[in-house]
């Protein structure tokens, strides 16, 4: 990752597998040097709200998607879903749970933390790819963003 | 010398005291009768009412009472016996009724093994043996005159006082009670009693029944104390069940989670390997990658299968009223679009049930889905589902004119994973029937099978009838 350049997609993952995967179905989107990939919760909220994290810095964007991964050593995907979407400099980014847990209280508590999809992975590729791939159109082209940046 | 009425009657004896004279009513009276009665003879004394037996000429027995006195000649010497007789059977044998019926009674009271008390007064004029066991007395004398309420523990001295209160009239009877005495050493007895006002000795007196309950009430307590401690054990155990349950749950459910990572994995880098690098590819080794990737999506699809069967079981159950039909109807829907086209699909009317309609919305999914499957390899496919209501339980059924099975296999027909048939026939994942079967007894119904090889088959299953 180079901090100097704008990151469209964080990338929450802890199984190098799956990264690999979500990855090759966003190359046709999203050039990789605009993908942020880390495997914590910590690594996570450390480029959104650190120090020199994108929060911090002036002039820096927020990124226009979070695909984010539950089970995550350290801090878990909830958590980081939760103070992504209590501060206002956050609250807009689109956050996409992609996880292999269909368990009910996963998938209330993501919404009940406001969530904008929660993608239960396919164990097939092609599936997977199409997943990965239809997220990425919808909330990176298809959507509206807000207009005015919100306030921080 | 009494005058002779109607019923009486004059006699005489000799000095040997035989009779020489009787009256006509006392004819089968034997002459040595009076013989016996040394005393007569010797005191040669008036005698009043002395009781004979006699028999009738028709052998009846009956019972006079002589009266007499002795008569003596001009010089003295003893004549015999001169008197009147009366026939007094009737008085008499009432009177020996009585005094047997008398004796029946004491022995009852003295034999009874429940204790036998009378107060007048509230002391003690009689107790039998039992009570004398139950106070702790050596006999019943030892009793005599104690006071009421030194034998009513106190704590029951009120309860007592309203009862007696309630034992003014005679013949009045009270409802037993469960109180406690109080022995003479002090000690005290759980007892059940009973009283009764009545009339001793021509003064009102209570009687009371009491029976030594510590015995009962011991094994009362140590009933309920068992009991405690088997609510407690089978708490217990089921505490652990549900643990080991909960347990195993999460453990088949996230095994199947982690299982599912490395299939994507597998069927992930064998698609890029053919999408990407097809060209260095050999024919052979991109059929075998095809089978790489074709077996990791079939796996992926039994834990699948697996999740959802597991998840059944911790689902929570909801009880609503379930329009059977409109769930069939719209299970024959999802069968039609799914790939039987050309099945036709008769549905009879259907009972209505009582449960959780999405699960039961599964049965009939799972069953109806099923049966197209099953016999869309036939001439002209036909899926049949009907129902009736009966009076503990309502009975659906699904048959289809399909492959059938050998009912030989039937025990494994609901089986999780348990085929019939092998994939290149039918697909499936071996959940599908598990799932009804799961749903349907969680109903508390039961589910079975008909079937013959080639001869369709029809799916049963029964729910308990809904309450109205």
């Amino acid at each position: 990752m180079k901090p100097d350049l704008e990151i469209e997609v964080l990338l929450v993952e802890d199984n190098p597998n799956d990264a690999e995967l979500t990855l090759r179905a966003l190359r046709s989107s999203v050039p990789r040097e605009r993908l942020a990939h880390v495997d914590d919760g910590v690594k996570a909220l450390e480029i959104l709200f650190g120090d020199r994290g994108l929060a911090a810095r002036t002039g820096a964007s927020m990124p226009r998607m979070i695909l984010l991964d539950l089970k995550l050593p350290k801090v878990d995907g909830l958590e980081v879903l939760r103070r992504v979407k209590t501060d206002d400099r956050t609250r807009a980014i689109p956050v996409v749970v992609l996880t292999s847990s269909k368990e009910e209280r996963d998938i209330n508590e993501s919404y009940r933390l406001g969530v904008n999809s929660y993608l239960v992975k396919p164990v097939g590729f092609d599936e997977y790819v199409a997943a990965v791939a239809d997220a990425g159109r919808y909330w990176m082209a298809l959507n509206q963003p807000p207009l005015a940046k919100l306030a921080g | 010398m009494r005058i002779e009425s109607a019923s009486d009657w004059a006699w005489e004896t000799d000095a040997a005291l035989r009779f020489t004279r009787v009256g006509s009513a006392i004819a089968g009276l034997a002459p040595e009768a009076l013989c016996a009665h040394e005393r007569l003879r010797k005191s040669r004394t008036r005698f009043h009412d002395l009781l004979v037996e006699h028999r009738l000429a028709d052998g009846r027995r009956r019972i006079a009472a002589l009266s007499g006195e002795p008569a003596f000649g001009t010089g003295g010497e003893f004549l015999g016996y001169r008197g009147s007789g009366r026939d007094v059977t009737e008085r008499v044998i009432t009177e020996w009724a009585l005094r047997e019926s008398e004796e029946r009674y004491r022995s009852l009271v003295e034999l009874s093994p429940d204790a036998v008390l009378i107060w007048q007064d509230e002391r003690l004029v009689f107790a039998n043996r039992a009570a004398a066991a139950l106070l702790g007395a050596d006999s019943p004398a030892a009793l005599a005159g104690r006071n009421l309420w030194q034998v009513v523990a106190p704590q029951f001295h009120e309860r007592v006082r309203e009862r007696l209160a309630q034992l003014s009239e005679p013949g009045r009877t009270l409802p037993r009670l469960e109180q406690v005495y109080v022995r003479l050493d002090g000690d005290a007895v759980e007892v059940e009693s009973s009283a009764t006002a009545f009339s001793y000795l021509g003064r009102p007196a209570v009687l009371t029944l009491a029976r030594d309950i510590a015995e009962r009430k011991r094994t009362e307590r140590h009933i309920r104390s068992l009991y405690a401690e088997l609510e407690a054990r089978v708490e217990e155990r089921t505490r652990q069940l549900r643990a080991t349950v909960a347990e195993l749950e999460s453990f088949s459910y996230s095994i199947s989670h982690d299982l599912r990572a490395p299939l994507r994995a597998i069927d992930g880098f064998a698609r890029i390997l053919l999408a990407e690098h097809a060209a260095g590819l050999a024919p052979d080794a991109r059929r075998l990658l095809e089978r790489v990737s074709g077996n990791a999506l079939t796996m992926g699809r039994l834990i699948d299968g697996l999740l959802e069967f597991s998840r059944l079981a911790r689902k929570d159950l909801a009880a609503a009223p379930v329009d059977m039909a409109a769930l069939a109807r719209a299970a024959i829907e999802e069968a039609r679009s799914a790939g039987a086209p050309d099945t036709e699909f008769r549905l009879a009317p259907l009972p209505g049930a009582s449960g959780d309609p999405l699960l039961l919305r599964q049965v009939w999914v799972n069953l109806l889905g099923n049966a197209a499957k099953f016999s869309a390899r036939a001439r002209s496919p036909l899926v049949e589902a009907g129902g009736a209501a009966g009076e503990s339980e309502n009975v659906y059924f699904v048959r289809d004119n399909g492959a059938g099975f050998d009912m030989a296999w039937s025990g494994k027909l609901f089986g999780v994973f348990q085929r019939l048939h092998d994939d290149a026939e039918f697909g499936g994942t071996g959940v599908g029937l598990a799932i009804v079967k799961r749903i349907v007894e969680r109903h508390g119904g039961r589910v079975w099978a008909q079937s013959a090889p080639g001869a369709g088959a029809t799916f049963w299953f029964a729910l308990p009838a809904p309450r109205t």
